[in-house]
């Protein structure tokens, strides 16, 4: 599994794990993301079961087991979070941060030393050494208990489903031609995005916050000026899109 | 001592491995670079330096041993950690059979007899995998050591031969002599810590 900084400043920084060439082919490729200040880290989206193992390597090449304090999960799909019973036998002392809506569903992956702490809809903060992480609200976009990460001091924004392409798992880790990529990106969030009204909703809520890197949880990340373009895009797609004959 | 080893237990330690031979790999690819500005340098140190150069392609012979060691330790301790994750869960997947198993009624288990057959031998299967993959890790830990010995000595040597250099050299090449003294005790310390995770694991 490669691993690559998004932001390093002092002792707080940002690392995205993914583009696992061993990965097996039907197992949709993720990209999962570790937040740390000080001597606390946090993973995001820690991924599904079969990729635990190249996970727990990877990661520990940056931080000790002891110094992960915190998991978050933005949903409970199985790509987010299926390796929870796993992660349970290596963490102590540790949190899992979800949607209040899915701990009962969570819990069937198996967790009994991690403590849930459930968001409330309207999301909350926490502090993770020196910095504060917002857990901003995204509600049916897709699932109907759903949050992102924002880090006001990198200014990034773990979008999770939002902004994600199913793309090659050797593609780039930086989105490099927003119109090329946006093939990438159309069905899955015409077929997996309920709702255009949860949609509008999220897109001005975002629009609000200052962020040089969105960071979805598949395919590549956008950077820059290529936000607002992909902002622009996903406002005017119509979304909530099946066949239903 | 239990008859095999935990299954959480040894994909932590293994991941551990893993992630302290990828630290050895950052300090062996330093190596190389240092040794290609000591090529340089005793190129221009001129014939002074003559032996010098014969050392600096040793030198690089020790960083991609350790690189090329690092990445097979790194194969190894990935597809060990999947295996004790598998055998994680079947073991989970065992303990649960056990409790359906308590409460049927009787007669009733012969029907759990194929599965509790199939899945033992799965977890045997495992577990023999597991063993065999770890003495493969250990070996391949302590052949690397025992060849990164020779770093001393080159270091050693590299120190002789600065001694017979031009006077303007003898700094710079003093510097790259600790440089390999100091990558070699750093690279030995992570394959120490890497034998020491793996030392209460039953090969």
């Amino acid at each position: 599994m490669k691993a690559i900084s998004l932001y390093q400043k002092d002792k707080h920084r940002w690392l995205c794990f993914g583009r696992d060439p061993d990965k097996d082919e039907k197992i949709i490729d993720t990209n999962q993301y570790m937040i740390t200040s000080g001597s606390q880290s946090i993973i995001l989206d820690p991924g599904g079961i079969e990729l635990f193992s190249q996970m727990l390597t990877s990661v520990l090449r940056y931080t000790t087991l002891d110094n992960i304090k915190a998991l978050f999960a933005s949903h409970q799909d199985p790509d987010i979070i299926s390796s929870l019973g796993l992660w349970d036998q290596c963490l102590k002392n540790s949190k899992l941060y979800s949607p209040w809506i899915w701990e009962s569903f969570i819990r069937h992956f198996g967790m009994s030393s991690i403590e849930y702490d459930p968001i409330p809809d309207e999301g909350k903060e926490i502090q993770l050494g020196n910095i504060t992480l917002q857990f901003i609200p995204a509600h049916y976009v897709h699932s109907s208990g759903n949050f992102n990460v924002y880090d006001k001091e990198a200014k990034i924004l773990m979008s999770g489903d939002i902004g994600a392409a199913l793309d090659d798992s050797a593609a780039p880790f930086f989105v490099e031609d927003f119109d090329a990529h946006i093939p990438k990106m159309e069905y899955f969030h015409r077929r997996w995005m309920p709702s255009n009204k949860a949609k509008e909703e999220w897109v001005k809520r975002v629009r609000r916050l200052d962020i040089e890197i969105m960071a979805p949880q598949h395919g590549g990340i956008f950077k820059g000026e290529m936000i607002g373009q992909f902002l622009d895009w996903f406002e005017r797609l119509d979304v909530g899109i099946a066949t239903n004959k | 001592m239990a008859q095999n080893n935990d299954a959480a237990d040894t994909f932590i330690s293994v991941a551990h491995v893993a992630s302290e031979l990828f630290k050895a790999q950052s300090i062996a690819e330093e190596l190389s670079i240092t040794s290609k500005n000591a090529r340089a340098l005793a190129v221009r140190a001129g014939s002074t330096a003559a032996g010098f150069n014969e050392i600096t392609r040793f030198i690089e012979g020790l960083s991609k041993l350790t690189i090329e060691a690092a990445s097979s330790v790194n194969t190894i301790a990935i597809s060990q950690t999947k295996i004790a994750s598998d055998l994680f869960r079947v073991q989970g997947f065992i303990s649960r059979l056990d409790q359906v198993n308590y409460n049927l009624e009787d007669g009733q288990d012969n029907e759990l007899a194929p599965i509790y057959a199939t899945v033992n031998s799965t977890r045997k299967s495992l577990e023999r995998q597991i063993r065999s993959s770890l003495r493969e890790l250990v070996d391949r830990l302590d052949e690397t050591k025992m060849e990164l010995r020779a770093t001393q000595v080159v270091s050693v040597v590299s120190r002789v031969e600065a001694s017979r250099a031009h006077e303007d050299f003898q700094n710079s090449l003093n510097s790259v002599a600790d440089k390999v003294s100091s990558a070699g005790q750093r690279i030995n310390s992570h394959l120490e810590k890497a034998r020491r995770h793996l030392a209460h694991l039953r090969t």
